[in-house]
């Protein structure tokens, strides 16, 4: 199942043949749950509501090409991934919006740059995600023992404090990698006071310029070939967290058009 | 900075059409008016009470089923520009962001007027969804009263707002400059010695103002702002005011608690000699 999604207060969508950047949000919901549904639709509905324009760069998403689909049926996770793989292929840029990091653990295919607040085994593998390629784990503040302890030693961990206070050791980890990379972001990353994506808060994340700059840095560093959002499944409709999704969501569209991506 | 006015006249302004992402600002005067009961006044930074010995009127002149704008526009400028005619400086509260309109209008036409807009949008849309008096329009319109105008904290535009902005050379500072340093207070110095202040709650963090129905992440903080405030009034004879779209609800007593403390400040701000 696929919906074609309104993406964007009065603007219009490309189409899937002539964009560059492809939204993917792999739903549970139905077409009809827009403005209702929980997690990526929320995010995709809330996009709606905000202006299409990134002041940053001076540039629109739209200017590049932003083409946006749900995914649904009965494993969305899958069917986006096969979308994302086919829009890599066509030469398009895919970011997949999901409930949780099942999504990163089935996307990322290059060394990865994950920007988590916190590391468990709940939803996926993660110990053994962070270990597949090459690893940045920041932004991180919380997480269960075992999953502590069984993070690979080539995991670079960089805590929300030191990314806050101290970003240029983000920065020298960045410059180790050499081709662009894949960035998950989880909204968890984000403190609280700016987002309350999900029911487990833990204190002390990035503000939003935090998170906005740590993205950049990827960006103007390695570069990006790929990314997902995720962290969205506690995300209620028509919450300020939906409109901080879809704020994330401009600001890597926003970098793409500025031409930083990989 | 001009004389103290004689009196205060706070004007409950509860009409709300045009919001869209979420409803609830219609409620936003009489919470605010209840919260205003019930709270001590004492403002440290002021060092007093900035209520008391003011002279003050609480005007409702209409109620949430006004749902034409220009009607409204035209019932809240009668009451504007009466209290400024009898030398009051009134403080209107919102309800959604275009019940702005009939007070600078009124203050317009009492002489040349600079407009200092606090806000996360840039409210400079022509028209939107077809509809030139929506909240996302009210700057534009009032840059159509040929006023001169200052955006702070702005940090959500569409293109063709951007582009007027830089056509018109308009005066707009982003939110993250608000934080970064003080060089764009200099920007006071080029308005009309008038000034109209309009308070968008969503200028502010979310963090410190959830209750707002289009928040934007990245806003301005409580303190930075007040500190602005004391500069603008210092400089400018702030001849009316007003506080919008707050959206009351369970759970954002903050967003309630930081209004009606923003209506005080600026009541203290403008009677520097009373209590």
């Amino acid at each position: 199942m696929t919906l074609t999604i309104d993406f964007g207060f009065s603007d219009s969508s490309a189409s899937w043949t002539d964009a560059y950047l492809a939204l993917l949000f792999a739903c549970r919901a139905q077409p009809g749950d827009v403005g209702r549904a929980s997690g990526p639709l929320a995010v995709a509905d809330a996009s709606r509501f905000i202006e299409l324009f990134e002041m940053q760069v001076g540039l629109s998403p739209l200017d590049i090409g932003t083409y946006a689909e749900a995914v649904g049926g009965d494993d969305p996770v899958e069917t986006a991934v096969a979308r994302a793989t086919e829009a890599r292929t066509r030469g398009m840029f895919p970011i997949i919006v999901g409930d949780d990091r099942r999504v990163t653990e089935r996307h990322s295919a290059e060394p990865l740059v994950a920007l988590w607040g916190k590391v468990g085994r709940i939803e996926a593998d993660e110990t053994a995600l962070l270990g597949r390629h090459p690893a940045i784990l920041a932004g991180v503040r919380a997480a269960t023992n075992n999953a502590f302890q069984a993070i690979p030693q080539t995991v670079t961990i960089i805590t929300a404090r030191t990314l806050i206070e101290q970003r240029e050791i983000f920065r020298e980890a960045l410059s180790r990698f050499k081709d662009p990379v894949h960035l998950s972001i989880d909204l968890d990353v984000l403190s609280p006071a700016v987002a309350q994506t999900s029911r487990s808060l833990e204190p002390g994340g990035l503000s939003w310029y935090g998170l906005m700059d740590a993205i950049e840095m990827v960006f103007q560093g390695p570069g990006v070939a790929a990314a997902d959002l995720v962290g969205t499944g506690q995300v209620g409709p028509r919450t300020p967290a939906a409109l901080m999704g879809s704020q994330v969501l401009l600001r890597l569209a926003g970098l793409l058009a500025a031409g930083l991506g990989g | 900075m001009s004389d103290a006015p004689a009196n205060l006249g706070i004007v409950a302004l509860p009409f709300e059409v045009s919001t869209s992402f979420r409803k609830g600002t219609s409620q936003g005067p009489e919470a605010i008016l209840e919260e205003f009961d019930r709270l001590d006044h004492f403002d440290f930074r002021l060092g007093r009470d900035p209520f008391r010995g003011v002279p003050r009127t609480i005007v409702k002149p209409h109620g949430p089923e006004i749902i034409d704008p220009r009607i409204e526009q035209a019932v809240a400028g009668r009451v504007a520009g009466e209290l400024l005619d009898n030398g009051g400086f009134p403080i209107s509260l919102g309800g959604e962001h275009t019940v702005s309109l009939g007070p600078v209008r009124a203050a317009r036409t009492r002489g040349e007027l600079g407009v200092v807009q606090l806000d996360a949008h840039s409210d400079l849309r022509d028209a939107y969804e077809g509809n030139p008096l929506s909240h996302a329009c009210v700057m534009r319109r009032v840059l159509d009263m040929d006023c001169r105008t200052l955006g702070l904290g702005i940090r959500s535009m569409c293109r063709e707002e951007a582009d007027l902005i830089a056509r018109r050379g308009l005066d707009v500072v982003p939110a993250r400059e608000i934080t970064a340093g003080r060089d764009w207070w200099r920007l006071v110095d080029g308005l009309p010695e008038r000034v109209y202040l309009t308070v968008d709650l969503d200028y502010f963090d979310p963090a410190d103002v959830p209750a707002v129905g289009t928040p934007e992440p990245g806003g301005p903080a409580w303190d930075e702002t007040l500190a602005f405030l004391e500069h603008l009034f210092s400089t400018k004879n702030v001849v009316a005011a007003d506080i919008v779209e707050l959206m009351p609800g369970p759970g954002d007593e903050s967003s309630l608690r930081l209004a009606v403390r923003l209506l005080g400040f600026i009541t203290g701000l403008r009677f520097p000699r009373a209590g």
